[in-house]
């Protein structure tokens, strides 16, 4: 039986999966490439893969068109072999004349022979076959498996990811209008809030040591 | 041309590799992360250390600006000098602040990609020291002025029991200057001439309810009891 090879999308599809998860497996864990944590994934190697799988077709149809050819080359010799061989025992019965059932069982013996011999060259050719698909088996196993590998390993990773209990990126806190409001209400004067917010204002969405720096300047003060 | 097995081969050294190298650089980014957030804790700590013993210096320094103060209202007429003086000292005293900054102090720790939950605790107890901080000098300038006033009525009470001041002197009146002053020759001794012996003998003679554990009692003679 020959080897039944699937595509990559079929073997994906089989998962539930598309070939986002190969070419950005930290995608389907929240980690893609667009963020900062895609730095930890690295994509199958699909061209790899399948150049291993043409290597891998190209190598069974090689010696399996080998066998076959050898196959109907021995085959074919057996036939020839046999055909001279009957000739011959036609021909040892012409002059001095073998009775016809002495020829006869020559002849059968002769044609059995052949067949024996074809038996056991079409025995051997298809172990030499099954052989070979096993082999060739093994090799397209070995690649199946380096392709689920890669999916489990993708899982492994995002789970050392999420164990490392990830920040989300970079993400330096900037000034809120709720920031302000908060900081005002912890001052005195009213005249500090006035002038405090009016500072604090235009630090909203810039980074928030400045405005912490800006309160403590009120606080100091105050 | 490459036989399968070197093919398969490359293959499946190259994804290892690839997986080495990825696994390799989240290592090295979960370490950056945790010794940012180490360090940052670190110098959180130094400077949490160093503003306590700050407010811890600033509360020295009222305490001893109160006992001047007090000193000085016993003086006659000292009273609002002393008052001028002690809040101008407690306002000239430098302020504690609070002035960490987690970016100066561990560089990279906005950016780190791990140790979220650390990292934020860590952001809390800064956050929670600020505002500690901020509690403790809230309304310094109120603060200041009760401290002051507090101060003088402890200076009134000071001259009442010393006797510098007579019976029937107001607070009102220790503030106005405008005290009826005793004659009695003020004691000469560790108290820094500010006792006189009438007020102290009242002030032993009183005994506060304290009864034979008074010290002051200690060797008084039975009379006096």
């Amino acid at each position: 039986m020959a080897i039944e090879y699937k595509t990559l999308e079929q073997l994906l599809e089989e998962r539930g999966l598309s070939m986002d998860a190969l070419k950005d497996p930290g995608q389907r864990f929240g980690y893609g490439s667009g963020g900062e944590y895609g730095q930890f994934f690295s994509p199958f190697d699909i061209e790899g893969y399948q150049e291993g799988i043409q290597s891998l077709k190209g190598l069974e149809s090689s010696l399996m068109g080998g066998i076959e050819q050898q196959f109907g080359f021995q085959a074919g010799r057996q036939r020839t072999g046999l055909q001279s061989e009957l000739q011959k025992i036609q021909q040892a019965g012409k002059p001095s004349g073998l009775t016809g059932g002495a020829q006869d069982r020559l002849m059968s013996m002769a044609r059995q022979a052949g067949s024996e011999s074809y038996g056991d060259l079409a025995r051997q050719t298809s172990q030499r076959r099954t052989a070979t698909q096993e082999q060739l088996g093994s090799q397209y196993g070995a690649l199946q498996g380096m392709f689920t590998s890669f999916l489990g390993d993708s899982t492994t990773r995002a789970l050392q990811i999420t164990q490392a209990d990830p920040t989300g990126g970079s993400q330096e806190k900037l000034s809120t209008a709720q920031d302000v409001e908060r900081f005002n209400s912890r001052l005195q004067g009213v005249g500090d809030r006035a002038s405090f917010i009016a500072a604090a204002q235009s630090l909203i969405g810039k980074p928030y040591q400045l405005l912490i720096d800006l309160y403590g300047d009120y606080a100091q003060n105050g | 041309m490459a036989t399968l097995s070197q093919i398969l081969a490359g293959f499946r050294a190259d994804q290892q590799l690839g997986q080495k190298e990825t696994l390799g650089m989240l290592g090295e980014s979960i370490f950056e992360s945790e010794t940012s957030v180490k360090e940052g804790s670190r110098a959180y700590q130094e400077a949490a250390d160093d503003i306590g013993l700050d407010i811890q210096k600033y509360g020295e320094q009222g305490a001893k600006i109160d006992t001047a103060q007090k000193v000085l209202s016993l003086i006659p007429g000292g009273q609002i000098p002393a008052a001028i003086l002690g809040f101008g000292a407690r306002r000239a005293r430098k302020k504690p602040k609070f002035t960490f900054d987690i970016n100066k102090a561990a560089p990279g720790f906005e950016d780190r990609l791990f140790a979220d939950q650390a990292g934020k605790d860590l952001l809390s107890s800064i956050e929670g020291t600020r505002d500690i901080v901020s509690q403790a000098l809230k309304g310094s300038f109120f603060n200041d002025l009760v401290s002051t006033a507090t101060s003088l009525y402890g200076g009134y009470q000071a001259a009442e029991l010393a006797g510098t001041v007579s019976e029937g002197t107001t607070f009102m009146d220790f503030l106005r200057n405008q005290a009826k002053e005793t004659d009695n020759t003020p004691v000469v001794d560790a108290t820094r001439n500010i006792f006189d012996n009438d007020s102290f003998n009242v002030f032993r003679g009183n005994n506060y309810g304290l009864g034979d554990r008074s010290l002051y009692n200690i060797g008084v003679e039975e009379e006096w009891l």
